[in-house]
């Protein structure tokens, strides 16, 4: 039986990056022809900085229905603090049910691809702090 | 015409509909061209309707499209209808005419349009299209923005919208504060604030985008049609919805035309 997926968009920046949302959802549409998913017409972030209420949402109610999982555009849409991303993707594992991100390709359906998505936000957050910090020293060279 | 000053150089007509625009978050005013308003409704008709000789009047046909369409199937035959709309070229054009002078009276008379326009359809007691409470500002649209809401049979009851009144968004923050990934939670404590608008068709909502609104499940037993569409001023400030991708200028005057190519002599 085909998945039926949520597809999950933003509508602010994240780490200084902006996607149209009509892009989000192209990319979300393409990934789950891919892979052969039924894709659920997304759900919009809210706009207010490090807001995830229309995820929780998500998580809390539609993940109750028949619905397998979510779709989102990508990783780093997840809240930005390691324990509350680590929160968000526990819960949807809790209830047997998957998240997939369209733009990485990635799939994840236990604790170890939950760890995989959390590797991949740490060196993100650092390769920001380390370029940032390499545009300064520039300045002196 | 005779233009009565007040506190802003506008004119009595404006400052009526600013005055009750600024208060309530909408108004609703007669089209203001009829034909074009028929012209929209016989195209919405034609895409729907194959059968030519079909002696049912407009509003019936549109009013009783639930008796032949299963809520299942309800999606697909809207983005079809809706993919005929944003192809003809005169739609949107058509569209602005029928309420060109509020937009005047509360945006201004430079304007960008959204590049499409949406259509609604809701079917007696159909789950699937609903929107549940929420402001056009929560997911990236600008607050300089109003919607143009133009119903194609009357809109009254669960078969309409609701929105708060500008005057409770205090109480509505608190609300909010408390529980803002519940939407039950939030239309169950605000639902006596909110104002349940009746429109006719020949008349047109301009609201404030800003303030919740929403819809719940139609129980009228017709079919409710509606069109939607967002301006704003052209140098107003934009956020996640931009000039070009979402937007689109349609009334630069010449004075702006001359400005954006104007170099001082060098």
């Amino acid at each position: 039986m085909k998945l039926k997926l949520r597809g999950y968009i933003t509508s602010r920046k994240f780490f200084d990056e902006r996607v149209p949302q009509s892009v989000q959802n192209l990319v979300i549409r393409e990934f789950c022809k891919k892979i052969n998913a039924n894709y659920l017409l997304s759900a919009t972030e809210y706009y207010m900085k490090n807001n995830h209420s229309i995820l929780k949402k998500i998580i809390r109610d539609d993940l109750n229905k028949n619905i397998n999982g979510i779709v989102a555009y990508s990783i780093f849409q997840l809240p930005d603090e390691y324990f509350s991303r680590k929160k968000i993707l526990s819960e949807i594992l809790k209830k047997n049910k998957i998240i997939c991100f369209a733009l990485e390709n990635k799939i994840i359906k236990n604790l170890e691809d939950s760890e995989n998505i959390q590797l991949i936000w740490e060196i993100k957050k650092k390769t920001i702090i380390s370029n940032n910090f390499i545009s300064k020293l520039k300045m002196y060279v | 015409m005779v233009y009565t000053v007040t506190a802003m150089f506008i004119t009595k007509t404006e400052k009526i509909i600013a005055d009750k625009f600024i208060k309530d978050g909408y108004i609703i005013l007669k089209v203001e061209d009829s034909k074009r308003l028929r012209k929209l409704q016989n195209f919405i008709v034609k895409s729907i309707s194959k059968n030519t000789k079909n002696k049912k009047s407009n509003l019936d046909i549109l009013n009783s499209y639930y008796m032949n369409k299963r809520n299942k199937d309800l999606n697909q035959s809207r983005l079809r209808i809706y993919n005929n709309i944003n192809n003809n070229q005169n739609f949107r054009k058509d569209f602005y005419f029928l309420a060109k002078h509020g937009l005047d009276a509360i945006v201004g008379n430079e304007l960008v349009m959204q590049n499409k326009i949406n259509l609604s359809i809701q079917n007696p007691n159909d789950h699937s299209s609903l929107l549940n409470m929420h402001a056009d500002t929560w997911s990236g649209d600008s607050p300089y923005e109003v919607v143009v809401w133009l119903p194609m049979v009357d809109a009254y009851k669960s078969k309409s919208m609701y929105i708060l009144p500008a005057k409770y968004l205090k109480k509505f923050q608190k609300i909010f504060l408390k529980n803002q990934s519940n939407q039950k939670y939030l239309y169950s404590k605000l639902k006596k604030y909110f104002h349940w608008l009746e429109i006719k068709f020949g008349e047109v909502l301009i609201f404030n985008q800003t303030l919740p609104h929403g819809n719940i499940v139609n129980k009228v037993n017709e079919t409710r049609w509606s069109l939607n569409c967002r301006f704003k001023s052209i140098f107003s400030p934009y956020e996640d919805k931009k000039l070009g991708e979402f937007f689109e200028p349609i009334t630069i005057k010449p004075a702006t035309k001359i400005g954006l190519k104007y170099k001082l002599p060098s």
